[in-house]
């Protein structure tokens, strides 16, 4: 059985409309993984920078998963929310938007971990969120996988 | 450059043929320019290739694939629908709590609907059922099974299949007939029709039987019903059976059929059999074969046997034949039976006659109406009670949303067909997560004034469900309650046959049972504001527990996690869904359903999505499940307390393989466990008590942990101040003013988190300052030995402190006299285990600091009186003479101690004496009222100052609210109090409801109640002193170490006297108790005391003619004080508690020597309850203490062996010496201690005269030095503990002996005192 240990940080998030962020994290891994220790999902504090274009979060990863195989390796998912400020897609929902606040979500989140649906949500990019995960493997030369 | 020529591309001698032109299809070529395809060419065959050319002389190529018309690949225009986006408000986000929605949001209430639609409930047996009832409901549940069969039409569908397989059975006979080689396959699919036409066949027989079989027994009890009806003349039931017939147009086409059918069968049959007969032939043969050859083969050996028999030479010997011999022969096989054709004929006509209509017998069809009338007025009188019991009773139903009751129904009268509909839908406005949804069916009037029929538990529907789109789902019911009846109603519970006259005799017992017909679904929102109408109001399911759903209905819900499918369900499925078995499109189906439950019963009964996938599996899951070391860091993750902060070693041979062993006792740990552990009673009690608390500090433990994660800011983000104006004028302001160095003032350590601790070393800094009254020594002289040591022998003690924590111990310098003053800083470091230092684990450190009081003598021994002015030659002993223990969680909890301590010392130190005894006897007596003069002090006091470096935050109380058994607006009267209280005196803590150990929180007053205390001496009525002597012998925990995070759990009296340990406070409530019962005016006094902050003690009132004077009891040491004593330990007063009321102290004061205590000024005292509200009446604690007399030959048992065990460990302890006992004194020892017990009780001088007489002989002849300790009956270990402190073991002289006598005085409930008396002997020069 291999093992694959994720250890690091969501470092912080930039370039993104509004500075008062933070982030929904998870990590999906498929049937054949299994979570040894640590924590699967979480959610960030929320950080209003005063200055400076970087929202900080320092959030820790650090997850231990033992494997049966390479199939379903984990993925990484993040959700960036801000506190409020306003700019929405169709001239309804903006209108609800202003008034009542919130914003589009999808009705099924767990499609977006398949690619074969993905490409068809048309995305807009709001930012980037930096990561320092360090990833340490264990066993997986012994079947056969290099790494 | 110009083309090729057309030759030197063709191969030699090849013709040009050109393929478009004869017709084959070629493509268009790719438009290359003619200039690149002439150098391509001329390339291609300078290479000398002409491999690359075709018969036409051109490139060989692949058509052009490029179309000519732009295409587009369909992409549907609508959004596909699990790509919707929908807006959602921006929310707060729940908790994941018991609560969906936080009480007293109000914004968000009816955010979670569940509506739940009873429709009706119909008895299929009721008590009130007449045996009309019954058989008329025998009746309804035949023809309702009947009326399904015959929707199903089962028969004929199996019929139509039988029908379809012979046909192509015969169809592929003549195939075969015709081609005489036929091939394996096509025999193969033979065999395979032969077998499923006889399994059809079965099947239809056995279908076709029970058809008739129903039908046979339908009818029969409906005449039953019949029968009933004319012999009871009247009927009570509506219920009508139409019985229609119908012959047969045709009745020789019938016969025809029928006649068929059996030369059918019979034909199939015939040859089944002979088949069978062959297979069974060939066997026959071939054993037969072999059997011949074996008795050929014995007979050769027998033969051979003989013969060897008579020569007895050869000694070799064939084992084969002698295995032969020694093997019997068998028996002769025999030929298989051939089949009668006759006997199979009978047996075909009677199969069919059973199962099916044989021709000339009429179709029947059969109608259930309820059309009969009943008769209003029976004549019989029973039926007529029976009659006006049903119309008496009344129906309805509750509802209980986790387990709550949340509505009930209106009452609707039973009527005489127990049908009952309801009809109301009760919507829910639900608040906490679903666990549980439960109906209660009630009955009123009928037969008991009010009972409960039946519960129904109802699954919860899935998140999507509305009335709209749920069906009504029936829900079957029963009760298991027995009644008779003395009218015509038959009863439940009871063994009874409805109708014995009928056909059916047998008896059944019949139970009160029925359908409830309800519809449980999610309320939709309709007038929302926004206008999204339609949102089910469901809360998210992936929050809730996973409910099993009836799943039937969809096929992807068969699929579990895995993805594999369940058969079972599949099977269901197929069954409901009534697919065709002869469509050849469902065939791989129903063989898959058919060989995954009959035949490959070992294989796996499942399929999977993606077969390969095993393939690039490592491993198998459940070697991640075995593996040691993943299970390892699990377990670790987990938090269990076992695995915590364990290092897991890298490699898994590594992990020791017991490593589980504890873990996995501790899960299937029970009781009866415990009981086999030990065979001592007084053992057994106290490890099953601490096994108990163990269990519920586990249950704590766990509550708490979430209320732990809740971190504050200031665990997180380290922030130092920046400086702003006003700080820093301060600065400046400091340096012109005047400095004054004699006088520093206090500066205010900065606390630091945990995380911040982690680095560093955490130390414990004690300061011993000083310390008074410490004993002297009584006989100087003995001490010093020589003329030499007379600078010695002046000071009449030598005084050091010794420290030590967690094993370590450090100790001051010494200093000389009675009153020393040490004044020094000892340092010792704390190890918290697995190095964490977070709130939860180092208030969970269970070590104690001691400081133990030594005086240091020196001995001389230097011989020879000429080399003293040359040589020093002395040994240094130490005679304890006093120590303090402090748990580390007092520490903790207070972050430092301060004060003058009272030393816990021994009853009599031998050897030693009192200052101020010594004072007394000289006639220096303080001259004046009797009443000021205090008893003299028997203690020594030592000042210390205790802390913490770095300073360690405290931990924050626990706050999660508890359920509470206190009415609402108890609870609430008493919160609003508290508040009140906290905003007048804000660090005056006070206690109004506390946790009980079911954890459920009760209020404090209801934890007293005059109870009586045990009876210590026979014929003697029990003082105080004695009730205060028992308490005290009570084992005490700190009640931090038990529950951690401030959460303190009170017992009741009956319940720390069953776990024999308990904190302070349940000590204190015990004692109070007793009090009480004693006739005093007694208060439970919450205060801060050293050294173990804060403490409960219990303040009496003592009324002598006008003069009111009060005393304060410590629960734990059993002392009493007067409330003027000065070395009280009780420092703050809080709060005074007892049955009546909870008064707050609200003066300025709050030393107990200052304090007034009468409470009934308002304005000292705050009292809780008053005239609006008063204490909640009734008691938790027991109407009476039950005492068990402590078995006194298990205390003799375990005083000898506590006796044997300290010698043992003395002996261990002086490695380097012989250790002599001394059996006189040991003998005198013995006899002196009962009298020391019998001592305390009466509240007598201890050290009294008669003591030191007893010990007169060997005082003269020894030097003597020892004391007696006392202490409550824990274990071993801390008898142990208590005597290696004292340092007695440390007497180094050649020539010492000890004396130790153990006695133990039992108390009623295995509470015991131990007395230990130890003393070290010299003999005197």
């Amino acid at each position: 059985m291999a093992e694959v240990h994720l250890i690091g940080q969501i470092i912080g998030a930039s370039k993104f409309p509004n500075q008062s962020l933070f982030c929904k994290w998870g990590i999906h891994a498929g049937g054949g993984w299994k979570v040894i220790s640590g924590l699967k999902e979480g959610q960030t504090q929320v950080d209003s920078p005063a200055c400076d274009g970087i929202t900080y979060w320092c959030h820790p990863v650090d997850i231990h998963f033992a494997t049966k195989g390479i199939q379903g390796w984990p993925k990484l998912h993040l959700q960036v929310y801000h506190l409020d400020q306003f700019g929405r897609s169709t001239l309804r929902d903006q209108f609800v938007q202003y008034f009542l606040g919130g914003g589009p979500q999808l009705k099924n989140p767990d499609l977006i971990y398949s690619g074969n649906d993905r490409y068809r949500l048309q995305t807009e990019t709001m930012g980037v969120v930096h990561l320092e995960l360090g990833v340490v493997l264990r066993n997986f030369d012994k079947y056969g996988v290099e790494c | 450059m110009g083309p090729v020529p057309l030759e030197d591309k063709l191969k030699p001698g090849h013709e040009v043929r050109y393929l478009e032109e004869e017709g084959l299809h070629v493509g268009n070529h790719l438009a290359v320019t003619s200039r690149n395809t002439n150098k391509l060419e001329r390339r291609l065959l300078a290479g000398g290739d002409r491999k690359w050319f075709g018969d036409d002389g051109e490139i060989i190529s692949l058509p052009d694939p490029c179309r000519l018309v732009p295409f587009h690949p369909p992409v549907c225009d609508e959004v596909n629908s699990i790509l919707d986006v929908e807006y959602k408000l921006a929310t707060i986000s729940d908790f994941e709590n018991k609560y969906i929605v936080q009480p007293g949001d109000i914004g968000v209430e009816d955010r979670y609907l569940l509506e739940v639609d009873i429709c009706s409930v119909t008895f299929s047996h009721h008590p009130l059922f007449s045996r009309e009832h019954v058989l008329a409901q025998r009746v309804t549940e035949l023809y309702l099974k009947y009326s399904e069969r015959a929707v199903l039409g089962q028969g004929q569908r199996l019929a139509g299949r039988l029908e379809a397989l012979r046909i192509a059975r015969d169809s592929l006979k003549k195939v075969l007939k015709q081609a005489p080689d036929a091939s394996q396959q096509q025999l193969e699919r033979l065999q395979r029709y032969v077998a499923e036409i006889r399994e059809t066949r079965r099947l239809r027989q056995m279908e076709g039987s029970n058809d008739r079989q129903l039908l046979s027994n339908l009818l029969l009890t409906w005449r039953d019903l019949k029968k009933l009806r004319e012999l009871q003349g009247y009927t009570s039931t509506p219920l009508r059976l139409q019985i229609h017939k119908e012959f047969s147009d045709d009745p020789a086409a019938e016969i025809r059929a029928w006649d068929e059918e059996i030369r059918k069968e019979i034909d199939e049959l015939e040859e089944e059999y002979q088949e069978e007969y062959n297979t069974q032939l060939d066997e026959y043969s071939k054993k037969l074969a072999v059997w011949k050859k074996r008795r050929k083969a014995m007979h050769e050996a027998k033969r051979r046997h003989q013969s060897k028999a008579e020569q007895r030479i050869e000694r070799e010997f064939d084992e084969e034949t002698e295995l032969e011999i020694m093997e019997p022969s068998g028996e002769e096989p025999k030929p298989p039976a051939k089949v009668n054709m006759g006997v199979v004929r009978s047996e075909v006509m009677e199969g069919l006659f059973q199962s099916f209509r044989p021709p000339g017998e009429p179709k029947v069809y059969l109608e259930l109406t309820t059309s009969e009338a009943i008769d209003q007025n029976p004549g019989c009188p029973n039926e007529q009670q029976r009659r006006t019991a049903v119309k008496r009773c009344d129906l309805y139903v509750k509802i209980f949303y986790n387990q709550k009751e949340v509505c009930s129904s209106h009452l609707q009268p039973l009527g005489p067909r127990f049908s009952v509909s309801i009809g109301q839908l009760f919507p829910i406005r639900i608040l906490q997560w679903p666990e549980s949804l439960k109906v209660e069916l009630h009955e009123e009037g009928g037969t008991f004034a009010h009972h409960l029929v039946a519960e129904i538990y109802l699954p919860f529907p899935s998140s999507g469900t509305t009335l709209q789109n749920c069906s009504l789902e029936h829900h079957e019911f029963s009760s298991n309650q027995v009644l008779t009846f003395s009218h015509a109603g038959v009863g439940c519970g009871t063994y009874l046959c409805p109708f014995p006259e009928g056909s059916n005799k047998e008896v059944t017992c019949l139970y009160t049972s029925g359908v409830l017909a309800c519809r449980v679904a999610w309320g939709v929102d309709n007038n929302k504001h926004g206008g999204r109408d339609g949102k089910i109001l469901a809360p998210p399911e992936k929050y809730w527990t996973k409910e099993q759903r009836d799943s039937c209905t969809d096929l992807m819900a068969m699929l579990d996690e895995e993805g594999v499918m369940d058969i079972e369900k599949l099977r269901e499925w197929a069954e409901t869904s009534q697919l065709d078995p002869n469509d050849p499109r469902n065939a791989s189906f129903f063989y898959l359903i058919k060989n995954a439950g009959v035949g490959f019963s070992t294989e796996p009964n499942y399929f999977r999505l993606d077969p390969l996938q095993a393939e690039f599996d490592f491993c198998k899951m459940d070697d991640l499940v075995a593996n040691s070391r993943l299970r390892l860091l699990q377990l670790r993750d987990q938090r269990e307390p076992e695995f915590r902060g364990l290092c897991v070693p890298l490699r898994e041979k590594e992990i020791p393989k017991d490593m589980f062993k504890v873990y996995e006792k501790r899960l299937t740990y029970t009781d009866s466990q415990l009981e086999s552990l030990s065979s001592d009673p007084l053992e057994l009690h106290r490890d099953w008590g601490q096994k108990f608390l163990q269990k519920v500090r586990q249950r704590v433990l766990k509550q708490c942990h979430l209320a732990q994660q809740h971190r504050q800011l200031q665990d997180i983000v380290m922030e130092d101040q920046v400086p702003d104006i006003g700080t820093l004028g301060l600065t400046f302001i400091k340096w012109l003013q005047p400095k004054r160095p004699l006088r520093p003032t206090r500066k205010e350590r900065k606390k630091i988190t945990m995380q911040n601790v982690a680095g560093q070393e955490v130390k414990i800094i004690v300061n011993v300052i000083h310390a008074f009254e410490v004993p002297v020594r009584k006989d100087v002289d003995a001490v010093g030995g020589g003329q030499q040591a007379f600078r010695f022998s002046m000071v009449p003690v030598r005084p050091f402190v010794e420290v030590s924590f967690q094993g370590v111990s450090v100790r001051t310098t010494t200093a000389e006299g009675a009153n020393p003053t040490w004044n020094q800083d000892l340092q010792l470091s704390l190890k918290s285990p697995s190095g964490d230092y977070s709130p939860g684990s180092l208030q969970s450190i269970q070590d104690n600091l001691y400081l133990h009081l030594f005086d240091e003598i020196v001995v001389d021994l230097l011989e020879d009186d000429r080399m003293r002015e040359t040589n020093i030659h002395q040994r240094l002993e130490r005679n304890w003479l006093g120590s303090l223990q402090i748990p580390f969680s007092t520490l903790y909890f207070n972050s430092r101690i301060e004060g003058t301590f009272k030393l816990y010392s021994p009853p009599v130190l031998l050897g030693y004496e009192k200052e101020s005894h010594h004072r007394e006897f000289s006639g220096l007596t303080i001259l004046g009222d009797t009443q000021q003069v205090l008893p003299p002090r028997d203690a020594t006091f030592l000042s210390l100052f205790i802390t913490v470096q770095p300073a360690l935050n405290p931990p924050e109380p626990f706050k999660e609210k508890l359920e509470s058994s206190e009415l609402a607006f108890m609870e609430e009267h008493l919160e609003n109090w508290e508040s009140q209280v906290a905003k007048q005196v804000p660090h005056r803590k006070v206690k109004t409801l506390v946790i009980d150990i079911s954890g459920k929180s009760v209020c404090v007053t209801r934890f007293f109640q005059p109870l009586a205390p045990p009876v210590l001496l026979e014929g003697e009525s029990i003082t105080e002193e004695m009730a205060a002597r028992f308490v005290s012998k009570i084992p005490k925990i700190s009640g931090s170490i038990l529950f951690p995070g401030l959460f303190d759990i009170w017992l009741t009296s009956d319940q720390i006297l069953h776990l024999l340990s308990g904190d302070s406070e349940d000590h204190a409530v015990l004692l109070c108790c007793f009090l009480m019962y004693l006739g005093k005016t007694a208060w439970l006094l919450l205060g801060v005391g050293i050294p173990h902050g804060r403490t409960a003690y219990v303040l009496t009132r003592e009324k002598e003619q006008h003069n009111i004077s009060y005393w304060l009891w410590d629960p734990v040491s059993g002392q009493k004080y007067s409330i003027q004593d000065s070395f009280c330990p009780l420092q703050k007063v809080f709060c005074l508690i007892n049955d009546e009321n909870i008064w707050v102290n609200v003066q300025q004061e709050e030393l107990p020597w200052r304090t007034r205590f009468d409470i009934t000024h308002r304005s000292d005292w705050w009292p809780a309850f008053g005239r609006s509200v008063g204490a909640p009446v009734g008691s938790v604690q027991p109407a009476a203490l039950v005492y068990v007399a402590t078995s006194i030959s298990a205390t003799q048992m375990l005083q000898d062996r506590i006796e044997k065990q300290l010698k043992d460990c003395l002996m261990k302890w002086r490695k380097t010496a012989r250790t002599l006992c001394n059996r006189y004194c040991i003998a005198i020892l013995r006899k002196l201690l009962p009298a020391l017990e019998h001592n305390t009780w009466n509240c007598q001088n201890l050290s009294s005269p008669d003591h030191i007489q007893e010990l007169q002989h060997i005082l003269g002849s020894h030097k003597m030095c020892g004391f007696p300790i006392n202490l409550p009956y824990t274990n071993m270990e801390a008898i142990t503990e208590a005597m290696k402190a004292t340092g007695v073991h440390y007497n180094e002289s050649p020539d010492v002996e000890f004396a130790l006598a153990v006695y133990i005085h039992p108390f009623p409930n295995n509470v015991l005192s131990v007395w230990v008396y130890v003393a070290s002997l010299i003999k005197r020069r």
